[in-house]
């Protein structure tokens, strides 16, 4: 019995994600923002991992010698450059154009969190980069 | 901490890494720091005296990294990138020496080291004019004439220190815009000058040895006989760095010379949409039309319009009227095509310029357009005749012509008058009139000469007023001899409007040039009056400049920077260039309602410009 409801938990999580992972609309201000609902019946989750990707930016500068792209991350609130729990470096290494995917690794939260994500890129010229890109928020459930 | 510092720094020059790049550029004091590619130390002043940088430890948690900053009073500024680096203010009067000392002894700590003092650098050409190019850098300099045919305007000159499209910034990124062929469609340009020589387009292969094509005369030499285009040429692209003139928004570029506009500054549809056909059959990806008109003109917005589906940007004129574009159509300026960006002027303060048209619908961006310095195809000459009795060198044969003194917008000016007792009220020209008046000058030294002067005339239909030159001196009028430059009836209206006419053919020791009154029999009209009489000799050399102004200035200020925007971006559709140029712009409240959004060109803003990152979806999540 115990075993067959952690499968049917692993189930609707995964269709869960799918159905919450969700991009925002852009304002400048902050974007709506989900709340968490952790109780202390939650579960760990175990190492979670969240890979995004991004269409690559059109400017030359961008996918060339110090470009790249910073990810923004943050659990249960926005995240932008005062507020982040974690901000990723995806740099152009080589070919044509800069990545555009990475792995948030595991932070090992407990579930459920909602992970607000956002995206921007840099060059030689900003290294501080662009614009954050709209957020992105992916709920990782109970 | 010495050798941290100096990892880092090194770190931002070979690889750009986002600690260093963080860490460096939130060092730098003020909000027009650029060009953060190349960061010099400045000894002088070399830390913020009352903030350090702290890089804790991986595995200190929050809270112990917010205990560290708070148990000593201290104030987190900011998270450099992320959490673990962040900026931290201490407390007036503390020694910053000690504090340091002591956030580096503290175990949840890395280290901590002084928020260093950075200075952007930026690139200076070593043209001896640069400094009198206000638009490509604002230092609040006073421009002044520089031996060619116009004086600068008094109006905001000088003008605001740091209103300017920010190029020297830009040019630490890109200079060379030879990637691009930016068409030129004016009056031509004096190719072989000495700043413009070796930014020409090379069209040898394709029967343009002269860099272009003339339209006009419709032969492969494009030579600049009126100026214009040489100085719109110059602004694009004056050669940068070689220690001549004046500096191009690109130093490097490859200009072609399209000559469309004649003698006198005038073009037709004929010689202006075939230039835009030719320059987009030979790969122009920029055109500049520093020119316009009020007439809406299919085939010439055929050949923009095709120029659009050839991808090519197409910046021009606003116009020089004064005039709202939203009210008063004008030509090409008007046109819908995505391709066009019309574009207003702005002075040295960056207030709209009194002639430029505006119109926050139709003009899509302002640049500088007053007091520009830029290249000439050589030096001008004018000769000048007071018009005034007595009479010099005029021979009248026929009788009915004579002098006076006549007020335009109640300044005096000396007129050449036929009735000789003109006075637009009740004397009038004679019947059976053939009245003229000549005079014979030596033109020799030019290579280009035109005939100006301003013209009030009421005359009734079979009588006129004739212009002509003759090369051999004497009556121009004479049986065989005229070449006739003008015939013209009816009336201005009680207005003196300007006539201009190329008599390059008449240059050497005798050129006479005269006017004829004839008349029938019977009506009859109050006459005709000339005043400024003046003949314009350019005489080719590689080294003249000339300050001028207009949105014929400022168009191609745009035409550079999207040939920068281009070059920068090879893979840019013209649509991607001109979002870049706009979204790059500064934008003035002061110009809202003059110019669409209040923008202006700015070459940073626009080279720089990186967009919001989108599109941003999850993949997987691996658990």
């Amino acid at each position: 019995m115990q075993a067959l409801r952690k499968r049917t938990t692993i189930i609707a999580l995964y269709l869960s994600v799918g159905l919450l992972a969700t991009a925002c609309k852009q304002t400048e201000g902050n974007p709506p923002f989900i709340p968490g609902r952790a109780t202390a019946t939650t579960k760990p989750l175990g190492p979670v991992s969240i890979t995004i990707a991004w269409d690559a930016n059109i400017e030359q500068a961008v996918n060339n010698t110090g470009g790249g792209y910073f990810v923004c991350y943050n659990v249960d609130a926005d995240c932008d450059d005062t507020n982040a729990l974690g901000l990723l470096n995806v740099p152009y290494v080589s070919g044509v154009a800069a990545p555009t995917t990475t792995t948030i690794p595991d932070i090992k939260l407990r579930a459920p969190h909602v992970y607000n994500i956002r995206v921007r890129a840099y060059s030689i010229l900003r290294p501080l980069g662009g614009s954050w890109g709209p957020a992105m928020q992916v709920t990782v459930p109970r | 901490m010495t050798r941290k510092k100096t990892i880092c720094i090194l770190t931002l020059f070979k690889d750009m890494t986002f600690f260093c790049a963080i860490l460096v550029m939130t060092t730098l004091a003020t909000p027009h720091a650029r060009a953060q590619q190349q960061l010099q130390l400045d000894e002088s002043e070399k830390y913020v005296p009352d903030e350090i940088i702290v890089k804790f430890k991986a595995a200190a948690s929050r809270t112990q990294r917010q205990h560290a900053i708070g148990r000593r009073g201290h104030r987190k500024m900011r998270d450099l990138g992320r959490p673990e680096l962040t900026q931290i203010k201490i407390n007036r009067g503390e020694d910053l020496k000690a504090m340091l000392s002591a956030y580096n002894r503290d175990p949840n700590v890395e280290f901590a080291q002084h928020n260093y003092r950075y200075r952007a650098t930026s690139t200076t050409p070593n043209d001896p004019l640069f400094w009198q190019l206000w638009a490509l850098k604002n230092d609040g300099q006073t421009i002044f004439s520089w031996g060619g045919p116009n004086n600068p305007n008094s109006t905001n000159n000088p003008g605001v220190t740091g209103y300017d499209m920010n190029l020297p910034a830009a040019w630490d990124y890109l200079t060379d815009c030879s990637s691009v062929i930016v068409a030129v469609i004016d009056s031509g340009i004096q190719y072989n000058h000495a700043d413009l020589v070796n930014n020409m387009w090379d069209g040898s292969g394709v029967g343009a040895p002269n860099h272009g094509w003339d339209f006009v005369d419709n032969d492969n030499d494009p030579m600049d006989q009126n100026g214009h285009g040489t100085h719109v040429a110059g602004i694009i692209a004056a050669e940068g760095n070689n220690g001549v003139g004046t500096t191009g928004v690109c130093w490097k570029a490859k200009l072609m010379a399209l000559r469309a506009l004649d003698t006198t500054g005038a073009g037709t549809t004929g010689t202006i949409a075939t230039a835009v056909d030719w320059a987009r059959a030979q790969g122009a990806k920029v055109i500049n039309m520093s020119l316009g008109g009020s007439t809406p003109d299919p085939t010439l917005a055929t050949a923009i319009d095709n120029a659009r589906v050839a991808d090519i940007v197409v910046a021009t004129a606003a116009g020089n009227n004064g005039k709202n574009n939203d009210t008063i159509q004008y030509y090409p300026c008007n046109y819908s095509m995505s391709n066009i960006v019309c574009v207003g002027a702005i002075d040295q303060a960056y207030q709209y310029a009194s002639f430029s048209n505006f119109g926050q619908f139709n003009v899509d961006i302002a640049a500088p357009g007053t007091n520009i310095v830029s290249e000439w195809p050589g030096t001008v000459t004018a000769i000048t005749d007071p018009l005034s009795n007595p009479p010099g060198g005029w021979t009248n044969v026929g009788g009915g012509w004579g002098y006076t003194t006549l007020a335009v917008s109640g300044t005096p000016y000396g007129a050449l008058v036929n009735p000789a007792n003109y006075n637009h009220f009740t004397a009038t020209y004679a019947d059976a009139a053939d009245n003229r008046m000549y005079q014979t000058f030596n033109l020799t030294g030019a290579d280009v000469a035109t005939l100006e002067y301003y013209l009030a005339r009421d005359f009734t239909a079979n009588d006129s007023i004739k212009t002509a030159y003759f090369a051999g001196g004497g009556d121009p009028f004479a049986a065989g001899m005229p070449t006739l430059l003008d015939s013209l009836t009816g009336t201005s209206s009680g207005t003196a409007q300007r006539q201009e006419y190329d008599i390059t053919p008449c240059i050497g020791m005798t050129c006479s040039i005269g006017f004829q009154v004839t008349s029938d029999a019977t009506t009859h009209s109050f006459g005709a009056a000339i005043l400024l009489f003046q003949l314009n000799l350019l005489a080719y050399n590689l080294v003249s400049y000339n300050v001028t102004e207009g949105t014929s200035m400022a168009t191609p200020h745009v035409s550079g920077l999207a040939a920068m925007i281009r070059a920068m971006n090879p893979s840019f559709a013209s649509a991607n260039t001109i979002e870049q140029l706009y979204l790059g712009a500064r934008t003035l409240n002061t110009l809202i309602g003059s110019v669409k959004n209040g923008r202006v060109a700015d070459a940073w803003g626009s080279v720089s410009y990186l967009r919001p990152t989108t599109g941003t979806h999850l993949v997987s999540i691996q658990y």
